[in-house]
């Protein structure tokens, strides 16, 4: 027998000693009147609170086994708790009422949470509360966290400084399966989301809260996803590095603004690293269902990412005062629309980028007041576009390009035409220089209608 | 036991006692050899430690209950010796080291050991760095695993290895220390993931191998937040093989990410800092002084006090892909000079007071894709991109943009540079024209565009 064990147990045995002689600070629930049977969930439910309101510095112990939860009355709120809660084994919180939130942790510093288990065994039917919340939590750590069922968000943290988790599942949620909102420097890794119909990782930055941001965030699986995969919505100074997001309804990587929700907007994101596939394919369709959007954010980078089987444009956004940085992002298979489709941006700067097999244009540019464009390679593209536009510039203020390889291998080819055009009133300026052209069966075509642009270097 | 029946603590502490010292590589907790969890009696709560660790054994795992221990570490830190087991912390346990002269714990040897969950402070820290008084040190271990940690008020280091090697730091705070936040000297294989300093007098995170010293490379950063470092943020001194990756680095008072040779250290290679944002250091964004290799990708620097990338590596390579700098209160956005190769691709420089890219006695320079918008406001040689000193620069695909009222960054060029080319050069200035200024012989400047 542990030690730790043999006290716990001689201390609950001899109720007379005194509490902290024999470090009872240290608690199991099912000593403090919880049962592990899944049976009389009022019961558990005070033995729960009353562990976190005695021993708010204490370590809390969870043994294995189902704690039915009375979450009729909302969700169990748990204020300023600083010390350790730990699940062991199966040890699974059920969630009685399907409405309420599941355990809400306000305030708190330092507070160490490892293993916590929850589900909803009656599966929700609308959206409502939070499973797991954090709201102004100071350095909380949460290791080895799930939450299935949950009828609103799985995981949230709100206005919390420095949190940081590892280990996150959030599954079937009715909102979004996890969540940092207006939190300060939020650092998380190893992330796996699966059917969530709000968004599979979610940061944003509500005006209504004060404005914190910044979070460095690695190893991310999304699958399934009926919003976004991954959005950073308002919030600034994230990097997203190293992801997967298989199948969502809207826009697999979102970052930006969200006016409906009163957000900030985004300043400094950069995602890395990633792998997204089959953005848009679930239904019911609904929103823009691209690879990586962005919209109105001040800057954003996509850098080191494959986009397969989009149903919708795999790269795509817009931002009068955006300024969007590219890189190695390689689009593949588009199921419906063009690739690359950069509107109504400030500065758009892409590099070694390719589109391979797209059912639209490879790329096109319409309405950035800057682009660079280097090393743009287009593989039989606009498949099912009778403009057979392998690359397009329209209506933007200055294009600096250069470097763009059209490639077409096709019995009848049908992506071979780079070229530009500007609406009447608008001057495209610019030069477009060293366009590289493979077409097995055609020629390449440059269709160069824009007032201002010069081509050079065209083979 | 529990047949004895009498409701005695004293009497249970003894069994426990005996019980856990009957045999090596037990649990025991710390509470149960007469630790105070309040604070006070530090001579014994101090013992009591040393017998906790004694009674567990090499293998064995020290339990230390909620509370705040007052740890008398006067004579130097809590020692342990070749332990391999597992120091535990549970609720929130606090040391409390009542010198703010000498360092809280130390371990030396061991292979294997785990401390989780430490916390601990210095109620009287010293007012300035004491870099010899980490709060947690660990010399000559391997395979060490440090999760889930909170160290405040340090007056050295928040968390400091020396010698050490496959040494993993996972999910941890440091809060006001004095000196650095995590630092590893001479280790190999040093892993931190999760990682946050906030108001680090000296460094934030230091990978720091010794002149000198063979087998001490490699080391690996994950999800990195230094905020308000004293000195560095992040900084990679002499040792090699190391990859950083998901940093945050803000107002740091000296540069927010270092790659380079210190007094005394050896001279890094294979250095690689990617995906990061650096906000509003006093002095440079990123530096890197006297490196053999270091890379960086896809990094943003934001209002530097002084140049946004500043490199100097005699007989070096330095690579930058993606590296975005905008803004600052002085000096250019990037500027290399006395270096061996510097490679750089898809870079820009915007609102840079000094020049947008400088290039200076690089011997060899590949500069692909690089932009600068409104640059040199400071500067009254209007230069956005220059070359100069080296044996030979090869540049394509230059971009110069200035929009302002009043152009201030419009001049391309080169002088003293011994061969080279630069070509397919774009420009866009509002109210000026590009300036072309060639004044290497051997360098031909063509297609302007």
């Amino acid at each position: 027998m542990k030690m730790k064990r043999l006290t716990l147990v001689l201390c609950a045995v001899f109720t007379a000693v005194p509490a902290k002689l024999c470090g009872q600070t240290i608690n199991m629930v099912t000593d403090m009147g919880a049962f592990n049977n899944g049976t009389n969930a009022t019961a558990n439910t005070k033995a729960f609170q009353n562990a976190f309101f005695q021993y708010p510095n204490g370590k809390i112990i969870v043994p294995p086994g189902n704690y039915a939860i009375d979450n009729s009355q909302g969700a169990i709120t748990i204020t300023n708790f600083n010390g350790e809660l730990k699940f062991e084994g199966s040890a699974i919180l059920q969630f009685q009422n399907n409405i309420q939130g599941g355990f809400r942790f306000l305030g708190g510093t330092g507070m160490r949470i490892e293993g916590m288990h929850g589900n909803y065994p009656n599966a929700p039917t609308q959206r409502a509360g939070t499973e797991f919340s954090f709201t102004g939590s100071v350095d909380a750590f949460v290791k080895d966290i799930t939450a299935e069922n949950s009828p609103g968000a799985a995981i949230m943290f709100t206005s919390c400084i420095r949190p940081k988790v590892i280990n996150a599942v959030a599954t079937n949620s009715i909102a979004d399966g996890f969540i940092f909102a207006n939190s300060q420097d939020a650092q998380l890794v190893n992330l796996t989301t699966n059917h969530t119909l709000d968004n599979g990782l979610a940061l944003y930055n509500y005006l209504i809260y004060d404005d914190l941001h910044g979070a460095t965030i690695s190893n991310v699986r999304v699958t399934n996803s009926y919003a976004h995969g991954i959005a950073v919505v308002g919030t600034s100074h994230v990097t997203i590095s190293g992801f997967a997001v298989d199948k969502t309804r809207g826009s697999a990587v979102f970052i930006g603004q969200d006016p409906t929700y009163q957000t900030r907007i985004s300043d400094q994101v950069t995602v890395e690293h990633g792998y997204v596939r089959g953005s848009g394919t679930l239904n019911p369709p609904g929103g823009t269902t691209f690879g990586l959007e962005y919209n109105q954010p001040v800057s954003v980078v996509f850098s080191d990412i494959q986009v397969e089987g989009s149903n919708g444009r795999s790269v795509s956004g817009m931002g009068p005062s955006s300024r969007v940085y590219v890189r190695n992002v390689r689009a593949r298979g588009n199921l419906a629309s063009d690739d690359f489709v950069f509107y109504k941006t400030a500065y758009a700067d892409v590099m070694n980028c390719s589109s391979e097999n797209s059912t639209g244009a490879g790329f096109i540019f319409n309405g950035v007041n800057s682009v660079v464009a280097r090393r743009l390679t287009s593989i039989n593209s606009s498949r099912a576009s009778s403009l057979n536009r392998a690359m397009w510039f329209q209506d933007n203020g200055y294009v600096n390009a250069g470097g763009l390889l059209v490639v077409d291998n096709q019995a009848v080819p049908t992506g071979f035409i780079v070229g530009t055009s500007n609406s009447p009133g608008l001057t495209e300026a610019g030069s477009i220089q060293g366009v590289g052209s493979g077409i097995v069966h055609g020629t390449l075509r440059i269709q160069n209608y824009a007032s201002g642009t010069h081509f050079s270097q065209v083979y | 036991m529990l047949s004895f029946g009498r409701p005695n603590c004293k009497f249970i502490l003894l069994c426990c006692t005996v019980f856990v010292a009957s045999a090596s590589g037990q649990t025991v907790s710390v509470a149960s050899y007469g630790a105070s969890t309040n604070g006070t009696n530090a001579a014994a709560t101090t013992a009591a430690f040393r017998s906790a660790f004694a009674a567990a054994g090499a293998s064995g795992k020290v339990l230390v209950p909620p509370g705040t221990y007052a740890i008398d570490n006067s004579g130097g830190p809590l020692t342990i010796n070749n332990f391999q087991g597992e120091f535990k912390f549970e609720g929130r346990a606090v040391l409390a080291f009542s010198s703010g002269v000498q360092g809280g714990v130390l371990f030396n040897s061991g292979t294997g050991l785990r401390v989780i969950g430490f916390h601990s402070t210095y109620p009287n820290p010293l007012s300035s760095a004491l870099p010899s008084a980490p709060s947690l040190a660990f010399s000559r271990t391997s395979n060490t695993f440090v999760d889930d940690a909170m160290v405040e008020n340090s007056s050295g280091p928040g968390i400091y290895f020396n010698g050490s090697q496959n040494v993993k730091v996972a999910n941890v705070s440091i809060l006001n220390s004095r000196a650095q936040g995590i630092q590893f000297v001479d280790s190999a294989n040093s892993e931190v993931v999760n990682a946050t300093i906030q108001n680090a007098g000296l460094e934030g995170i230091v990978f720091q191998a010794t002149s000198g010293t063979s087998g001490v490379d490699g080391g690996h950063g994950t999800n990195l937040t230094v905020n308000g470092a004293g000195s560095r943020g992040i900084a990679v001194y002499g040792q090699s093989n190391v990859t950083v990756s998901g940093f945050t680095v803000y107002s740091s008072d000296s540069s927010s990410i270092f790659c380079g040779t210190a007094p005394t250290t050896a001279s890094p290679a294979n250095v690689l800092f990617q995906g990061g944002v650096i906000e509003s250091p006093r002095v440079f964004g990123i530096e890197v002084n006297n490196a053999q290799s270091c890379g960086f990708a896809n990094i943003q620097v934001n209002a530097p006090g002084d140049r946004a990338v500043s490199g100097v590596a005699p007989g070096g390579t330095l690579d930058f892909r993606n590296i975005r700098v905008t803004g600052g209160s002085s000096g250019d956005g990037f500027n290399f000079s006395n270096t061996g190769t510097v490679r750089i691709s898809d870079s820009s420089a915007e609102r840079s007071p000094g020049y947008g890219f400088v290039f200076d006695n690089v011997q060899s320079t590949v500069a692909t894709g690089l932009t600068t918008y409104n640059v040199s406001s400071q500067n009254a040689l209007h230069r956005a991109i220059w070359f100069q000193n080296g044996a030979s620069a090869i540049a394509y695909d230059l971009t110069i943009i200035d929009d302002q009222s009043s152009a201030t960054g419009f001049i391309i060029g080169s002088s003293g540079v011994t061969s080279g080319s630069i070509m397919n050069i774009s420009s866009k200035i509002s109210r000026s024209a590009l300036s072309v200024q060639n004044r290497s012989a051997g360098v031909k400047i063509g297609t302007i565009n």
